[in-house]
């Protein structure tokens, strides 16, 4: 009963009766966060779907994304629109950004859901390097070598959490099992839930007001 | 404040939708992503990052690690992280001008690397 | 409703509920950090060896899924690590010009390797290695001099 009081409550937030008028104006809001999640779904869904293909390691990788690319139908078409989604999500989440600060929709009462959108595009620069690691070519493994020994820098955390998020890629490929499960599922998972709580609060904190 | 009944943001965003996926197929049809070179293919003399860390690439052409890929990365985040309370502090200008100095730094580097590896050859 | 005596009361119980979540996540930590970190399934030997083979001439020849380059110096072998000391990516020996050089950000190392360009600020690691009869053996978990190549 509470549980889908709550359900209730969260879907009346997102999904409002009245929408404030500003919130209609495409020229305001240039639907970029909204095209992001849309791509997040699309990446979600794709995801899966290459899961069902793909291999994580050293040579398995490239070897499973050749496959898909080429000889499992439609799988060239799934993998590319995985790869446009990742590559557009990341360019309208960092314009939403910019939008989010020309119209100063980072005030108060928004500093958290702020500080939630800036761990959201952090996530989502690292989904999107993991999934290029995860394609297990020459140039991932050079890309994980670099990020390994960039992150072992970091005083006291850096060597456990280099060897916690990319296990032992080499030199040659990047595609790691430890990588592909932070990719397919940790990081989406934690995205996934910090985006709920984003656009709840986007009602909560009262929409899109005028400036 | 002009409230509107909700529908008709959905049925704006239902457009938006239907245009998006249309765009993404169409680029998906038209063009491959890249696969890149196999680990069993002689060693690559030259490895492009991806444009995303282009920034980070050229950083480290030229800076220490610690610093190029690790405390101005941080530092650049901290700023964005903390400009509801630079808005705070000094305003919009303030806000405005730290966002635009992180934002200018980083398209620099990219510019640079896009020119680097794609543009000037 | 509530006694006012008992230590159970519906505050204390909910606090209760609240430390202990945050103490067993606490005490998690260490466990789980070790179960990521750990590499005890991916434990790959030091030594290499392989069979001397007429290939191995005063030019630098890649021992395959390896790192270790090895040529006749003097009267013995040396081994040579193909990792760059910049940020660790393998370098790649180009016999015509008597150079290494970095992929990630362009470091170039002499026939020697010592860096000549780029941002590498160390010679390439040389490891110890050894002929027994007709094989040779290269520890690349140890590092020697330059002077100590040769064994």
């Amino acid at each position: 009963m509470t549980q889908k009081r709550t359900q209730e409550n969260f879907l009346w937030h997102i999904r409002a009766r009245q929408v404030p008028a500003r919130a209609l104006s495409v020229v305001y809001t240039f639907c970029l966060g909204g095209i992001s999640f849309l791509a997040f779904v699309v990446l979600a869904v794709t995801g899966v779907l290459l899961m069902f293909h793909y291999q994580p390691g050293y040579s398995d990788g490239y070897h499973s994304v050749l496959n898909l690319a080429s000889v499992i139908p439609y799988g060239a078409v799934l993998r590319n629109l995985h790869y446009w989604a990742g590559q557009i999500m990341v360019i309208t989440v960092a314009l939403h950004m910019v939008r989010v600060v020309w119209t100063q929709s980072y005030r108060p009462p928004r500093e958290l859901n702020w500080v939630v959108g800036v761990s959201l595009l952090v996530i989502t620069i690292i989904l999107d390097f993991s999934g290029y690691l995860l394609r297990g070519s020459q140039e991932s493994g050079a890309a994980a070598t670099v990020a390994v020994h960039i992150l072992q820098l970091v005083p006291g955390i850096g060597v456990g959490l280099a060897a916690a998020f990319f296990g032992h890629p080499t030199a040659l490929s990047g595609s790691t099992l430890m990588i592909y499960v932070w990719h397919c599922v940790a990081l989406p998972s934690v995205a996934f839930y910090l985006q709920g709580y984003h656009f709840w609060r986007v009602r909560k904190d009262g929409g899109i007001k005028p400036l | 404040m002009d409230k509107v009944p909700g529908r008709k943001l959905w049925s704006k965003e239902g457009l938006v939708v239907i245009f998006s996926l249309a765009i993404g197929i169409l680029l998906s049809l038209l063009l491959q992503a890249p696969v890149g070179t196999s680990p069993q293919a002689p060693l690559l003399a030259h490895a492009v990052a991806p444009w995303i860390f282009g920034p980070v690439q050229i950083a480290l052409l030229y800076l220490p690690p610690w610093l190029g890929a690790v405390l101005l990365p941080l530092a650049a985040l901290a700023c964005l992280t903390a400009l509801p309370w630079l808005g705070k502090l000094g305003g919009r200008r303030l806000a405005l001008g730290s966002f635009a100095a992180v934002g200018i730094i980083i398209g620099v580097l990219l510019l640079w690397f896009m020119g680097r590896e794609y543009w000037w050859h | 409703m509530e006694d006012e005596n008992s230590v159970l009361t519906r505050r204390n119980l909910l606090r209760i509920g609240w430390v202990s979540i945050i103490a067993s996540g606490l005490l998690s930590l260490w466990p789980l950090s070790q179960y990521l970190t750990s590499s005890e399934d991916s434990l790959q030997s030091d030594i290499i060896t392989l069979k001397i083979s007429p290939l191995i001439g005063n030019q630098w020849y890649h021992i395959e899924n390896t790192r270790v380059w090895l040529k006749r110096a003097g009267q013995g072998y040396a081994a040579i690590l193909a990792t760059c000391t910049h940020l660790g990516c393998e370098v790649a020996y180009n016999s015509s010009q008597q150079k290494w050089f970095c992929p990630c950000h362009g470091s170039v190392y002499n026939a020697e390797g010592t860096p000549i360009a780029g941002p590498a600020p160390r010679d390439l690691a040389r490891v110890a290695v050894k002929a027994v009869n007709d094989t040779l053996i290269v520890n690349i978990g140890k590092v020697v001099g330059m002077d100590r190549q040769i064994l």
